[in-house]
C-alpha cells in the first residue's frame, strides 16, 4: 500500500473487522443515506402529476447522477475521504476514548433539550453549563464562577435587552 | 450615483457604524479561535440580527467576515495553527518568519496586505456591482434557473478535493430545500407528517446546526488549541514565549511593527494588485472561498516571483499574496450574492438567509429594489477593511489571550448561544430538534470527508431553482426546449456541461493515479 492510501487499509488482512467496518461506513454512509433520502422524496412526490412533477423528477435525476458519480469515485479510486491521515479505530472502546469529550457533550446537549420544557430555559441552562464544563475538563473553581456569570449575561442580553421570550418550563 | 450616496447616508447612522465595530470584534474573536469560522459566526448572529434593519444585519455579517479572515492569520503566524481555511496559506510563510524571530513583522505585513486587498477589492466591487446588477436584470427565469444549477456545480466542483462529494452535498441541500408543501399543488413533501415542516425546514436552525454546533462538537474533543509550540530559540526575541501565546506588545513595539509592515508590504505594489485581483475573481465564483483564493494567489505569486525557491521558508511575498487575496475575496463573494442571489460563500449563504428573513427575496431585482442598502453594506465592508488596522493594533494584546483559551471554556457557552438562536426566531422548541439533527448531519459529512458549505448553498439555492424552473415551464408552456432558447442560457448550460465533464475526468484521473 502506498503512503497516504490509508482509506484502502481494509484490504489488509491484519486490519480488524471493526476498522474495516468503520472505513466502509466512512466511505459509503453518505451515499447510502442520500439514496434512501432521495427514494423517500420520490415516494412523497409520486402523486404529483403534470408540470408540477418535473422539478422533483429533475432533482431526483441530479441526485442519482451525483450519488453514482460519488460511488464510482469512492469504490474505484478508494477516495473514502479527503483526509488521508485518518486511522480507523480498532474497537468501540477506542471510539469512546478518542471522542470522549464530544460524546459527553452530545449527551449533555440531548439531556438539555429534554430538560428545557420541564425546567425552563434558565434552570436547565445552568445544569447544562455545569455538566458540559465538567465533561470538558474545566476546573470546578472556574465553573462555579463562570456559569452563573454567563447566565446573568444571557438574561440581560436576551430577555431584558432583546426581549426574546425563552421557554419557562412546567415546573418552574 | 444616488444609490451610492443613499448607501453612504445609511452607513453614517450610528447603529450601522456600531455594527461595523461589533462585527469586527466578533470576527476577531472567532478568527483567533480555530474552528469558529465566519459562516458559523454569521449563523450564530443571524437570529439576533433580525431586530436590526436589513442593512444593519448585513453590515454586521460582512464586518464579521472581514475581521475573521484577518484575525485567522494571527494564530497561523504565531503558533502555526490556522484559525481559518484561508489562514492556512498565510501560515506557509508567516510561521517560518515567526520562527526566525520576525513574528511582529509578519503580523504587520499580513495586517497591511489584508487592508489593501480589502479596500481595493471593495472599491472595485462598488464600481462594478451597479453595471453587473443591470446586466443581471436581463436574466429571465430560465437563465436564473441555469445560474442556480451552475452555482451548484461550481460549488460542488471547487469546494473540497473531490468534485463528486461536493456535488452530492450540494444536491442534498437542494433536496432538503424541497421539504414542505409543493409550491403549486400544496402536496406535502418529506414532511414526515409533521405540521411544523409544512413551511419547510427552519433555515436558522439548519444553518446554526450544520455550521456552528457540528463544529463545536468536533472542537470539544480537541486538545488545547495551541497544538504546536514554536521552537524556543527563535521567538523570545520578539516577545513570544516558548508557548507562543504571550506576545505582550509594548506600544512602541506595536507601532514599529505597523510601520515596518506597511513599508514592507508597499514595496510590492504589483504583487498586491495581482493578489487582490485573484482574490476578487475567485470570490466572484460561487462557493470558492478564501482558501481557494489564497492558494491560487500563492501559486501565482510563486510563479511570478524572482525568488520562488524562498516561498515556504518565510518570504514576505507569500504572506502578501495570501492576505491580499483574502481581502479581495471577501468583497468578491458579495457580487454573486447581491447581483444574482447566488451565494458566493458560506457566509454569503447566511447573508441570503438574512435577506429572506427580512422579507427581501434575493435575486437580480435586489439591486433594483434595495440598491442603497447594497451600497451601504459594501461601504460598511470598506470601512471595516480600513478599521482592521487601528482596531487590530489596539487589540493586539487581548487577541493573544483569546488564542490561549481552552476549547472546554468556549464550547458550552457558544452551544447555549446556538440554542437561544434556534429558539428565538419562532419561539419553537421543535427548531431545537432540527438544530440537533443537522448538527449530526454536519458531523457525519465532516467525518466522511464531505464539504459542508455546498449543502448549505444547495439549501439556499433550492427555492431559487424551483421557483425559476416552475416559472420557465409556465412561460414555455411545458416545453423543456424553452430552457435552451436564449443565447445566455445556452452559454450557461455549456459551462455546466463542461463542469460535469471536468468532474468525471477528475474522478477517472484519480483512479489512474491510484492504480
Amino acid at each position: 500500500m502506498m503512503p497516504g492510501e490509508i482509506s484502502s487499509a481494509y484490504d489488509e488482512p491484519s486490519a480488524s473487522w471493526f476498522a474495516k467496518a468503520t472505513l466502509l461506513w466512512r466511505a459509503h454512509a453518505v451515499t447510502v443515506l442520500v439514496v434512501v433520502f432521495a427514494v423517500s422524496f420520490a415516494v412523497s412526490t409520486a402523486g404529483i402529476d403534470g408540470r408540477s412533477s418535473y422539478y422533483p423528477r429533475f432533482l431526483l435525476i441530479v441526485v442519482f447522477v451525483a450519488a453514482a458519480l460519488d460511488a464510482v469515485s469512492t469504490v474505484r479510486g478508494r477516495a473514502a475521504a479527503t483526509d488521508d491521515s485518518y486511522v480507523p479505530p480498532r474497537g468501540l472502546r477506542e471510539v469512546v476514548t478518542r471522542n470522549k469529550r464530544t460524546l459527553l457533550t452530545v449527551v449533555c446537549l440531548l439531556a438539555y433539550w429534554l430538560l428545557i420544557p420541564i425546567l425552563g430555559f434558565y434552570a436547565s441552562s445552568l445544569i447544562f453549563l455545569f455538566a458540559a464544563f465538567i465533561a470538558l475538563d474545566v476546573r470546578i473553581r472556574v465553573i462555579v464562577v463562570l456559569a452563573p456569570i454567563l447566565l446573568v449575561m444571557f438574561y440581560f442580553a436576551f430577555t431584558v435587552f432583546l426581549g426574546i421570550s425563552l421557554p419557562i418550563g412546567i415546573w418552574i | 450615483m444616488s444609490g451610492l450616496l443613499d448607501g453612504l447616508s445609511l452607513l453614517a447612522e450610528p447603529s450601522s457604524l456600531l455594527m461595523v465595530v461589533l462585527g469586527l470584534l466578533i470576527g476577531f474573536a472567532g478568527g483567533l479561535f480555530p474552528g469558529l469560522n465566519a459562516s458559523a459566526l454569521a449563523a450564530l448572529v443571524l437570529t439576533f440580527s433580525l431586530s436590526l434593519s436589513v442593512e444593519g444585519a448585513l453590515i454586521l455579517m460582512v464586518s464579521l467576515y472581514a475581521g475573521e479572515l484577518f484575525a485567522g492569520s494571527v494564530p497561523a503566524i504565531l503558533l502555526g495553527v490556522a484559525g481559518t481555511p484561508g489562514a492556512a496559506v498565510t501560515l506557509l510563510d508567516g510561521f517560518p518568519m515567526a520562527q526566525r524571530g520576525q513574528a511582529r513583522l509578519a503580523i504587520g505585513i499580513s495586517r497591511m496586505a489584508s487592508v489593501v486587498g480589502g479596500v481595493v477589492g471593495t472599491i472595485v466591487v462598488i464600481v462594478l456591482i451597479g453595471p453587473f446588477g443591470d446586466v443581471a436584470l436581463y436574466f429571465g427565469s430560465r437563465e436564473m434557473f441555469a445560474v442556480a444549477i451552475l452555482g451548484l456545480f461550481i460549488i460542488g466542483t471547487v469546494v473540497g478535493s473531490n468534485p463528486a462529494k461536493g456535488l452530492l452535498a450540494g444536491v442534498v441541500g437542494m433536496l432538503c430545500a424541497t421539504v414542505g408543501l409543493d409550491p403549486i399543488t400544496s402536496q406535502p413533501r418529506l414532511t414526515l407528517g409533521l405540521i411544523e415542516l409544512y413551511d419547510g425546514l427552519p433555515l436558522v436552525a439548519v444553518l446554526v446546526g450544520v455550521f456552528a454546533v457540528s463544529q463545536l462538537l468536533v472542537m470539544a474533543s480537541a486538545e488545547r488549541q495551541v497544538a504546536t509550540t514554536p521552537p524556543e530559540t527563535a521567538l523570545p526575541a520578539q516577545g513570544v514565549t516558548a508557548q507562543g501565546t504571550t506576545m505582550v506588545a509594548s506600544r512602541r513595539g506595536v507601532l514599529a511593527e505597523v510601520s515596518d509592515g506597511i513599508r514592507t508590504t508597499l514595496r510590492y505594489p504589483r504583487l498586491l494588485a495581482q493578489s487582490t485581483a485573484v482574490g476578487l475573481l475567485v470570490g466572484i465564483l460561487p462557493g470558492a472561498g478564501s482558501a481557494v483564493a489564497g492558494y491560487a494567489s500563492y501559486g501565482f505569486a510563486k510563479k511570478t516571483s524572482k525568488h520562488p525557491e524562498t516561498f515556504g521558508t518565510g518570504n514576505p511575498e507569500g504572506i502578501i499574496a495570501a492576505e491580499a487575496a483574502d481581502g479581495g475575496n471577501t468583497s468578491g463573494t458579495l457580487v454573486p450574492t447581491f447581483a444574482l442571489g447566488v451565494p458566493g460563500s458560506g457566509t454569503g449563504a447566511v447573508m441570503l438567509a438574512a435577506l429572506y428573513l427580512h422579507g427581501v427575496v434575493p435575486g437580480p431585482q435586489v439591486m433594483e429594489t434595495h440598491r442603497p442598502e447594497v451600497y451601504a453594506v459594501l461601504l460598511g465592508l470598506l470601512l471595516a477593511s480600513i478599521l482592521i488596522l487601528p482596531l487590530g493594533i489596539a487589540l493586539a494584546t487581548p487577541m493573544t489571550y483569546i488564542v490561549k483559551l481552552k476549547p472546554g471554556v468556549v464550547v458550552p457557552p457558544v452551544l447555549l448561544l446556538c440554542f437561544v438562536g434556534a429558539i428565538a426566531l419562532r419561539s419553537s422548541y421543535f427548531d431545537v430538534g432540527i438544530l440537533i439533527v443537522f448538527a449530526f448531519v454536519g458531523c457525519l459529512l465532516k467525518f466522511c470527508g464531505y464539504p459542508v458549505v455546498p449543502l448549505v448553498l444547495g439549501l439556499v439555492l433550492g427555492p431559487l431553482a424551483e421557483d425559476n424552473f416552475s416559472r420557465s415551464l409556465l412561460l414555455g408552456q411545458g416545453h423543456i426546449s424553452y430552457f435552451f432558447q436564449s443565447p445566455v442560457a445556452i452559454v450557461l448550460w455549456l459551462i455546466i456541461a463542461a463542469l460535469i465533464a471536468g468532474a468525471v475526468r477528475k474522478t477517472l484521473l484519480k483512479r489512474r493515479a491510484v492504480v
